[in-house]
């Protein structure tokens, strides 16, 4: 289809172990984001879901290699890209939000250097037009005294003004898809809400395609219109945000939001994740390595 | 629900904690201190457990240590079963120790990585003393293990080789080994999985009522308290803001900050207006009591004045600035009086005033002059002059000097002495009437500038009180110490306009019911 | 600021009494007669008291000490007993040379240090790294002054390419205003001097800056190792910037932090190896005098060097110290 913007299709990665196929870390994992449209990645840690997000940018661990499958984005080949080839995309067409917002910003340079940079890289545009576009960015990200801000250094921002900049630092060389890396988790929840809400408008604003990788399930049922559940590497359920939420289809997908709890919910109402529903899918996951290492 | 001594277990009475500020030190001298409690009031009962809630810089943190006595407060109370430990020393604290224990948010920093799991969760019983024979001491411990779910195995094993639930069970077997009356957990599932969760905090629930144990729990997240706490209490910058049963506090929340708190948190549900969706703000209960307040009172020498400085002595206001036109004229009022030259047609004065009083809560502009006389029909229009120039721009002059000081010793309030007739003209005193009318809309415009700043505004409109007008005017004459009791009780109670007497009463009922017929009948009294 | 400078100038007061005590408690303790040094052997009993009296030696070490004090703080730290001169106007004329090498070889060190340690990460995990820290590992191993005598053996014996001793050479036919040589020479725009006195210079900057250059690539390439594995570099990564870009633009500022803790501390040894190395070479520097004079148990010109010594060092820490607030911008606000 001419309007999707990133399509995984059958992605197997493992870690390395010698001559030997080490344990999957992702297996046979396919997704698809459209342009414009907000696809929420869900799972707990060491899932997988951070591990797609290094894998489309190219920067996973080098214990750990992409055996199969292909990443389309914007119809180029992201597997087994030259490097030289790959940084054009990255910053421009691609561009990450990251967990951390402290530790994401460099803290011996200044807001504006880490704001214009990656502008003067991929536009080439001179200190001037990058410094004017940065102001009318921090604009769009409702941070007033942007010309101070652009002479600070990270450490005299708040946690939501760091992340506000780096939020418009994703959007300057307006790319077709953003990776959105847990962007709240660090934030007080009123925070929060307001960089969702942050996050949407540009969003609608610039057109851009967002993966947003949460464990949150109210995060992803509040933001995306489309989610991919993942659990061992797998994708368990995938589909609609509002089909999955009112009717999820897998036990894991329910056992999951059994689990979630809720402030407008008794306590009662908390249920643990059955201890058969995690067996049942850690058992396809060691099948599915067998078969693989059978295979190779 | 009535509460017992004995059912209290812990209970913290207007607890401050300041830390001092080591980056804003000057040269010489101690370090500016912040206050990062500024008077909690907190009760835990025996078997209960209360949900401390807030963001970051709300406290939450510092209270939890406080309470376990990690930090000794700078002031305030701490009781454990009726008993004071705010204080009391080291080996005191010792024996107290193992009745208060806690849980810690992260598991991978708190459990010693050298030591094996078994000498980790022994480790309370023989620091304590409560258990010398090593052997016992490693048999409680795989007690308290397998109570948390972890079998005996796990007792040889060391923490690099667990995951980070286990890790946090075992934080938890560490915890209740001891059998501590009261738990501390500060955020203690923030980085689990919701899994793992769940898990533990069906455990913890669990443990606690089979303990019969009183919890604390810190969170950031409202769901996960409304899941274990029985009670919950909401912090913001050092504060409660709110508390009460779990199912009040989020089912009718009545602070706007727990609404805001509430408002923000994503429930796995479709919503599509969550985004946009603004919580509800209602206005808040203001009010304030002059207790201990220093206030300024401008033509304090006499009449409404005088009775003002009198009033606030006996309300226990704590320094009271007499303002007056001259030095002297105050005569001895008390010790709580100070004598202050104010004009409030001179800026010198006013200026003067504002350095003077920097420590004002309380503003009341009550000098003013009234010139019975018409406006047209008087002979010129100097008296006119001059009654605006006192009522109106000496009452606004001493507002604009003063607001940032009652900003600064927030909170604050201004009280401007109207009258009815500025909302009623009345001919015969045309120009008072005129002059207070336009001060009854300063008042109201200041007020919706000053509310930000936490500074009340608050507008008196008595009747006739001065004895010459007061043959032609039916009702009741107020007394000035009537007058000025109904508006220090209406600040209280955090009223905006103050009809202090029946007359006024009266006509501002009248106002309301039949504006032009009330008018008409003023006008008549000639 | 003002705070804090006024706090390291009471500080630094504090340390140089402390230094001046010390040695001059060391210096009379230590055998050795400076007296006996300076005269004929058939001097009579007379004149070695009247000797000792002008230079109140013979009076008690408190006593001295004060005198010594009192005229220290004025600026008049007396006479050399060896050389016969002002010990002060003696330090002064040949402390610009010792400066000159010391910065000479300290550039040196930082130039080769900074340029290893970036090479080093950017062959990270490749053979040209292996080869790095092999050679790194033998010239962190061998002292300044084998250096010094290796140069000698090598470039002034047997493959004759530069002078070995001096500073410059004595025909050539300049008027220098200051002593700072090189300054001049370059500011004057004196090529021919210029290219005497870097031939002169260049064995003994070497030799005494090869083995700080080693420390701080040892040093500096660990920190950036632990820089590169930082979110933000993460983040460059993710931009789409280049590892040179990356590793320079990004990473060394941070990790220059704690490298120059390291520098810091080693450059004292640099500075206590002028002294070996400006014998080696002849180079007029304080290093050589200093040699001199406690070989002559010179009292007042040991005690003018050792108080000149430590003023460099309460500078270099200071500028260290400040140099840390410009690469750290937490520090800059307190």
């Amino acid at each position: 289809m001419s309007n999707t913007v990133l399509t995984i299709a059958n992605l197997h990665a493992e870690l390395r172990a010698g001559r030997k196929t080490g344990p999957g870390i992702l297996r046979n994992v396919s997704l698809t984001v459209h342009q414009g449209e907000m696809h929420g990645l869900v799972g707990e840690s060491g899932a997988g879901k951070s591990m797609i997000a290094r894998a489309i940018l190219g920067i996973l661990p080098r214990s750990i290699l992409i055996s199969d499958g292909s990443i389309d984005c914007l119809g180029r080949q992201m597997v087994g890209l030259a490097d030289s080839d790959r940084r054009k995309i990255l910053g421009r067409d691609i561009s990450l939000i990251p967990q951390d917002p402290l530790t994401a910003l460099n803290p011996a340079r200044r807001i504006g250097a880490q704001m214009t940079d990656v502008m003067r890289l991929h536009l080439g545009w001179s200190r001037a037009r990058a410094h004017d576009a940065a102001l009318a960015l921090l604009n769009e990200v409702h941070i007033r005294d942007a010309e101070a801000v652009l002479r600070r250094y990270p450490h005299e921002l708040s946690g939501g003004m760091r992340q506000r900049v780096l939020i418009a630092t994703a959007f300057a060389c307006e790319p077709k898809l953003i990776i959105a890396d847990e962007p709240t988790t660090a934030l007080d929840v009123t925070v929060q809400k307001q960089i969702l809400r942050l996050l949407r408008e540009m969003q609608n604003r610039h057109g851009t395609a967002i993966l947003l990788v949460t464990h949150d399930l109210g995060v992803v049922a509040k933001m995306c219109r489309s989610l991919s559940v993942i659990h061992s590497g797998m994708i368990v359920e995938q589909g609609e945000v509002s089909d999955i939420v009112t009717r999820p289809e897998h036990a894991f997908t329910r056992a999951l939001f059994a689990a979630t709890p809720r402030y407008d919910r008794p306590a009662d109402a908390l249920s643990p994740v059955p201890g058969e529903v995690v067996r049942e899918l850690e058992e396809k996951a060691a099948t599915f390595d067998r078969a693989r290492a059978g295979l190779s | 629900m009535s509460v017992t001594p004995a059912d209290m277990l812990i209970e913290a009475r207007d607890l401050k904690m300041d830390f001092p500020d080591h980056a804003a030190k000057s040269l010489f001298g101690a370090p500016p201190r912040t206050p990062v409690l500024k008077g909690i009031n907190l009760s835990i009962r025996v078997g209960e457990s209360v949900g401390i809630v807030g963001e970051s810089g709300s406290g939450k943190t510092t209270l939890g240590r406080c309470l376990l006595r990690l930090h000794e407060p700078t002031a305030g109370q701490l009781l454990f079963s009726g008993s004071d430990y705010t204080h009391i020393d080291r080996s005191a604290l010792q024996s107290l120790r193992p009745q208060m224990q806690m849980i810690f948010q992260d598991p991978h920093s708190s459990l010693n990585p050298r030591r094996r799991i078994g000498a980790i969760v022994a480790q309370p019983l023989l620091a304590s003393g409560i258990e010398t024979d090593r052997r016992q001491a490693k048999t409680r411990a795989i007690e308290a293990l397998q109570r948390t779910g972890l079998g005996e195995e796990f007792a040889d094993r060391y923490p690099h080789e667990l995951s980070g639930g286990q890790r946090q069970r075992v934080g938890i077997a560490r915890a209740i080994v001891c059998e501590p009356k009261f738990i501390l957990a500060d955020e203690i599932v923030s980085g689990l999985d919701v899994s793992t969760q769940a898990q533990i905090l069906t455990l913890l629930r669990d443990l606690q009522r089979e303990m019969g144990l009183s919890l604390a729990f810190i969170s950031h997240d409202l769901s996960v308290v409304r899941v274990l706490c029985d009670r919950a209490v909401v912090m913001l910058q050092g504060e409660i803001v709110e508390e009460g049963r779990c199912e009040e506090v989020f089912d009718a929340p009545r602070s706007n900050y727990t609404r805001q708190l509430i408002d923000a948190v994503p429930l796995p549900d479709l919503d599509d207006d969550w985004l946009i969706r603004e919580p509800e703000i209602q206005k808040e209960e203001t009010g304030m009591d002059v207790k201990g307040k220093t206030v300024l009172v401008t033509g304090a020498n006499r009449g409404i004045g005088r009775a003002y400085v009198e009033e606030l002595i006996s309300r226990g206001a704590a320094k009271i600035y007499a303002g007056v036109r001259e030095v002297g004229s105050m005569g001895d009022a008390g010790d709580s009086v100070q004598e202050i030259k104010i004009d409030v047609t001179s800026p010198a004065d006013v200026k003067a005033a504002e350095a003077a009083c920097g420590d004002v809560h309380i503003l009341i502009n009550n000098s003013g002059v009234n010139t019975n006389d018409h406006l047209i029909a008087a002979r010129d229009a100097g008296d006119a002059r001059t009654e605006m120039e006192t009522n109106y721009f000496g009452t606004l002059e001493m507002c604009r000097a003063f607001a940032p000081v009652l900003e600064k010793n927030n909170p604050g309030a201004i009280i401007n002495m109207l009258s009815i007739a500025g909302r009623a003209p009345i001919p015969l005193m045309g120009s008072l009437s005129a002059s207070k009318a336009a001060l009854y809309s300063l008042t109201q415009s200041i007020r919706a500038e000053l509310a930000p700043k936490g500074i009340q505004v608050v507008g008196v409109l008595p009747g006739a009180v001065d004895t010459r007008m007061t043959e032609n005017f039916p009702g009741d004459k107020a007394a000035p110490t009537d007058i000025v009791k109904a508006v220090l009780d209406g600040l209280a109670s955090g009223e905006a306009d103050v009809y202090p007497d029946g007359m006024s009463a009266g006509i501002a009922a009248g106002l309301a019911a039949d504006r032009p017929a009330t008018l008409a009948e003023l006008a008549g009294y000639v | 600021m003002g705070a804090f400078l006024l706090r390291r100038a009471v500080e630094a007061a504090l340390t140089l009494i402390g230094v001046a005590i010390v040695v001059f408690v060391l210096v009379r303790v230590v055998p050795g007669d400076p007296i006996a040094m300076m005269i004929s052997p058939g001097a009579s009993e007379a004149d070695i008291q009247a000797l000792r009296a002008l230079y109140g030696l013979d009076k008690s070490i408190l006593a001295q000490f004060f005198i010594w004090a009192g005229h220290a703080v004025t600026g008049d730290f007396g006479t050399s007993i060896s050389l016969r001169q002002n010990v002060v106007s003696l330090i002064l004329s040949r402390l610009p040379a010792t400066l000159e090498l010391a910065a000479a070889a300290t550039a040196l060190a930082v130039a080769l240090g900074v340029v290893f340690a970036v090479l080093g990460i950017m062959w990270s995990r490749r053979f040209p790294e292996k080869i790095i820290d092999g050679f790194n590992g033998v010239v962190l191993a061998i002292p300044d002054f084998i250096w010094a005598l290796a140069f000698i053996l090598l470039f002034g014996v047997l493959f004759p390419l530069a002078p070995i001793s001096g500073r410059i050479d004595p025909r050539i036919e300049f008027e220098f205003v200051t002593n700072f040589y090189f300054v001049e020479a370059l500011l004057r725009g004196e090529i021919a001097v210029l290219a005497d006195l870097f031939a002169h210079g260049w064995m003994p900057a070497l030799a005494l800056g090869l083995p700080l250059a080693a420390i701080i690539t040892r040093v500096l390439k660990g920190s950036l190792d632990q820089a590169m594995v930082e979110d933000y570099v993460t983040m460059a990564r993710v931009k789409g910037f280049g590892r040179l870009r990356i590793v320079v633009g990004e990473a060394l500022q941070n990790a220059a932090i704690p490298a120059l803790t390291i520098t810091g501390v080693q450059f004292t040894f640099l500075v206590g190896g002028t002294v070996l190395i400006e014998k080696i070479f002849s180079y007029p520097g304080i290093g050589n005098l200093a040699i001199d004079a406690v070989i002559n148990r010179d009292l007042p010109l040991i005690q003018g060097l050792i108080v000149t010594f430590a003023v460099i060092f309460i500078f270099v820490n200071l500028s260290v110290d400040m140099m840390y607030a410009l690469l750290n911008p937490r520090l800059r606000h307190g």
